[in-house]
């Protein structure tokens, strides 16, 4: 008899005696069997046995995911019987942890058909299942973080971007009084409006409105990193994926005397900037 | 509509090499033609009375204008120049080799297409409201949620092998036009008070020979618990549905053997414990999703009506047969009928696609669907283009003017192609199509639908028709009885046998007199078939045909 092993599709041929001793030591049941998830749950052997009866049957599938939700990953869980190398999938990704298999079957569909079973079919699904990787998980789940650059880093990505834009957040009389760095591709829109510091509610809109899509590499700069980070949060909420933020700002931190633009920051940095 | 990532784009290229795989080692003899059966089915390949057929899924029925193209190349090329659109949204090729297949997988694949589970005993295509996304009684628009299904039942590992095949219907408008009431699950989407969607959810449906109306399981599930309970629903099926006897596997019998009450207890047991890890990102998904449809939606703004008052007469039949209400004024909802006089249901020639690609392009924003009545519907078209629209669909033989007319007929393929039928449909429908389009030039017969089945299997719809005609073999002759009354709106109900069958040259004289008996007691021009026919009962419609000259 021959085993087939899980994802890795390892398949190995074995005395029959042993590996199906060990089998045999379980509970056995089929398909076709009335009351096979109470007889399954209740066993305390950590092997069960499930028994294909034709390839067209696919009860199995279903009796072993009830099975390892409600033994969880310490039992073993075996399929015989007729099963296809195209099934081989499907046990696996329901919760079988090895198909046992007659010689005469391995002989027909040939050892390759076995061993290539799980890497011929797509290897993600869109629902989770077993441990094929989840297309909805990897839309989903992954996080975006705000990447944080200091300034002179930031001012290196981005002469060598060919699309990011540098988005300054501050108010229009810090960029009128205190100026503003010089880089083609910068946007002005204000985190908070002037004269009274009150958040602009229309932020993400006037975004996507002056042409930054979720796509599009956005690096975030205020006074000393603060405001656009806040506001980088703001876009991720709103879908952007690629953010930065400009940790030290325009102006930088306030040094020993209280004054800031000494410290670091673009301004300190000696990074090219204007003033109207 | 909906457009594939590259998640998406990669899985159906996977899917195709696999299928690849499947026909080489059957071609070398490694799989038995048992053993293959499953697997090619589930990529839409049934053996036929002559050939193989390929089945293409159009889920929920919306194509565009390239992907409409594609299919009139593969018509053209490795078939014998058409293709026919069935009663589950999908095209069907009638004459691919099976050395082809894995070729016509890879070019459906380039445009964002598939085969996939449009056959076999698991779940198919999710079908839906043709009107979906523009109807004037929307509710919710359900392709949404039917894009999700489609996700969620793709390569299911645990529901390939189910005691039969399983069928999906959406709708989220006021009328039900996706006949949700006749499949296994039926989802009917609503907005709660807060204009999310919640779904009321019926099950045990069905046609075949034991046709079934469905029951509903559960309402106003929110979109967070629809996807675990289907899995549920689906899981108790495959456990306990039955195996012995295939025409009483679906799940509308073991609904029925359990009873409703039990078959749900069973279902609550099961979603009490059920893993909800694979479902965890299904809000974030179906809110991307939405934003797909929605960027690939233009912006509608309000246009002219358009004024019939000097159109040609022909057009204005046309408008008032074909044309349906847009929920945004001074657009319409155009839809072309695949039945021309005298002409076999639902087949398009390649050439036809193509044309109907370059008119969707032009006067629908390249974008169309495909009914369950085998009819094609352009959603987005300008009230003030609906004659240019009409002009280039008569030019191309497809301006017949009988949506929802009695010869607007729904046929399966019968004994000219299909291996299961006992008697033909297509000569019948052919037949019945000149008879009836001659009679509604000279009268108004109002809304009359007429669906033919050449077997029990009922994949013509005939149980759902207010006249459905099935095709049987009696005594080595086709014989075909006829049923009155059903329908498959959100009334559905059943239709009833009107008596002994008849030969196929009597059939079109039995259905003219069931529409005189129809026309002389109907309470006016308002009255629909099936509520005559509720009203009067089988009687005098039984006196006319069997007793009457």
């Amino acid at each position: 008899m021959w085993v087939l092993k899980d994802q890795g599709a390892s398949l190995t041929h074995h005395d029959d005696s042993s590996e199906g001793a060990a089998a045999a030591s379980g509970l056995r049941v089929d398909a076709g069997e009335p009351c096979l998830d109470e007889q399954s749950f209740a066993n305390d052997s950590n092997c069960v046995t499930l028994n294909f009866p034709s390839s067209h049957d696919g009860r199995g599938f279903s009796f072993a995911r009830r099975v390892r939700r409600e033994r969880g990953e310490g039992v073993r869980i075996i399929a015989t019987g007729n099963l296809l190398p195209d099934q081989a999938r499907m046990a696996f990704q329901c919760g079988f942890s090895e198909i046992h298999l007659t010689d005469a079957l391995v002989e027909r569909h040939g050892e390759l058909a076995w061993r290539t079973a799980t890497t011929t079919a797509p290897d993600a699904l869109y629902t989770k299942s077993g441990k094929a990787p989840s297309i909805w998980d990897a839309r989903h789940q992954h996080r975006v973080k705000v990447q944080s650059l200091t300034s002179v880093e930031a001012h290196e990505e981005l002469q060598k971007s060919v699309n990011a834009v540098l988005l300054d957040v501050r108010t229009s009389a810090e960029w009128q009084f205190v100026g503003r760095p010089s880089f083609e591709r910068s946007v002005g829109i204000q985190w908070q409006t002037f004269p009274y510091g009150s958040e602009n509610p229309n932020f993400v809109t006037e975004v996507a409105d002056a042409g930054l899509t979720q796509e599009t590499p956005i690096f975030l700069i205020c006074r000393s990193g603060v405001r656009s980070l806040a506001a980088a949060e703001a876009l991720k909420e709103a879908g952007y994926k690629d953010l930065t933020n400009v940790s030290d700002g325009f102006e930088g931190a306030k040094n020993a005397a209280g004054r800031r633009g000494i410290l670091n920051g673009w301004k300190a940095a000696q990074l090219p900037w204007n003033q109207d | 509509m909906y457009h594939y990532d590259h998640h998406d784009q990669s899985f159906v290229e996977a899917r195709a090499r696999e299928f690849r795989n499947q026909v080489e080692r059957r071609l070398a003899g490694q799989l038995t033609e048992d053993e293959f059966k499953p697997l090619r089915l589930q990529n839409g390949l049934y053996l036929q009375l002559h050939a193989y057929m390929l089945r293409v899924a159009i889920p929920y029925g919306e194509l565009n204008s390239q992907q409409l193209r594609k299919l009139g190349y593969i018509a053209d090329t490795y078939d014998k120049g058409y293709g026919h659109f069935t009663t589950r949204q999908n095209i069907q090729f009638n004459w691919p080799k099976l050395v082809d297949t894995p070729d016509i997988l890879d070019h459906l694949a380039d445009v964002q297409m598939h085969a996939i589970q449009t056959s076999g005993n698991c779940i198919r295509n999710v079908t839906s409201d043709p009107f979906a996304g523009v109807a004037a009684d929307e509710f919710i628009d359900p392709r949404p949620v039917s894009e999700l299904m489609r996700q969620w039942s793709m390569l299911h590992p645990e529901f390939a092998f189910l005691p039969r095949k399983f069928k999906f219907a959406v709708t989220g408008a006021a009328e039900d036009r996706a006949a949700i009431k006749f499949h296994d699950i039926g989802i009917w989407a609503k907005a709660d008070a807060a204009g999310e969607p919640v779904f009321d959810v019926y099950v045990g449906g069905g046609q075949g020979r034991t046709p079934r109306v469905a029951k509903l399981f559960e309402s106003a599930v929110p979109l967070i618990e629809l996807m675990p309970l289907l899995d549920a629903m689906l899981r108790v099926y495959n456990l306990h549905g039955r195996r012995d006897n295939k025409y009483k596997a679906r799940i509308k019998i073991l609904v029925e053997e359990l009873g409703l009450e039990n078959y749900r207890d069973e279902v609550r047991a099961e979603l009490a414990n059920i893993d909800r890890a694979p479902f965890v990102s299904v809000e974030g998904e179906y809110e991307r999703i939405c934003n797909a449809f929605e960027e690939g939606t233009p912006e509608m703004s309000p246009e002219k009506a358009i004024d019939l008052k000097t159109a040609t007469p022909a057009f204005k039949r046309w408008v008032e047969s074909n044309v349906a209400a847009h929920r945004v004024q001074g657009w319409a909802i155009a839809q072309i009928s695949v039945k021309p006089k005298g002409g076999i249901p639902g087949d398009v020639t390649g050439a036809q696609m193509r044309a109907l690609a370059d008119l969707a392009d032009h006067y629908s924003r390249g974008e169309l669907r495909i009914t369950h009545r085998q009819n094609v519907v352009f959603p987005y078209v300008r009230a003030t283009d609906l004659e240019a629209l009409y002009q280039g669909l008569s030019a191309i033989g497809l301006g017949e003017d009988n949506i929802g007319e009695a010869s607007d007929i729904i046929a399966c393929p019968g004994l000219d192609y299909c291996a299961l039928a006992t008697a033909r449909s297509i000569p019948v429908a052919q037949e019945l199509s000149t008879m009836l389009r001659a009679r509604e030039a000279a009268d108004d017969l109002g809304p009359i639908s007429l669906n033919i089945s050449g077997c029990i299997n009922a994949c013509g719809h005939h149980h759902a028709a207010n006249i459905g005609i099935l095709g049987l073999n009696k005594a080595e002759k086709e014989n075909y009885q006829i049923t009155l009354g059903g329908r498959s709106d959100e009334r559905a109900s059943v239709g009833e046998i009107l008596g002994p069958g008849f030969a196929q040259d009597d059939v079109p004289g039995a259905v003219s007199k069931i529409i005189d008996t129809y026309l002389r007691l109907r309470t006016g021009e308002q009255e629909r078939f099936p509520d005559t026919y509720a009203r009067v009962g089988k009687e005098p419609f039984k006196e006319a045909v069997y007793v009457g000259a």
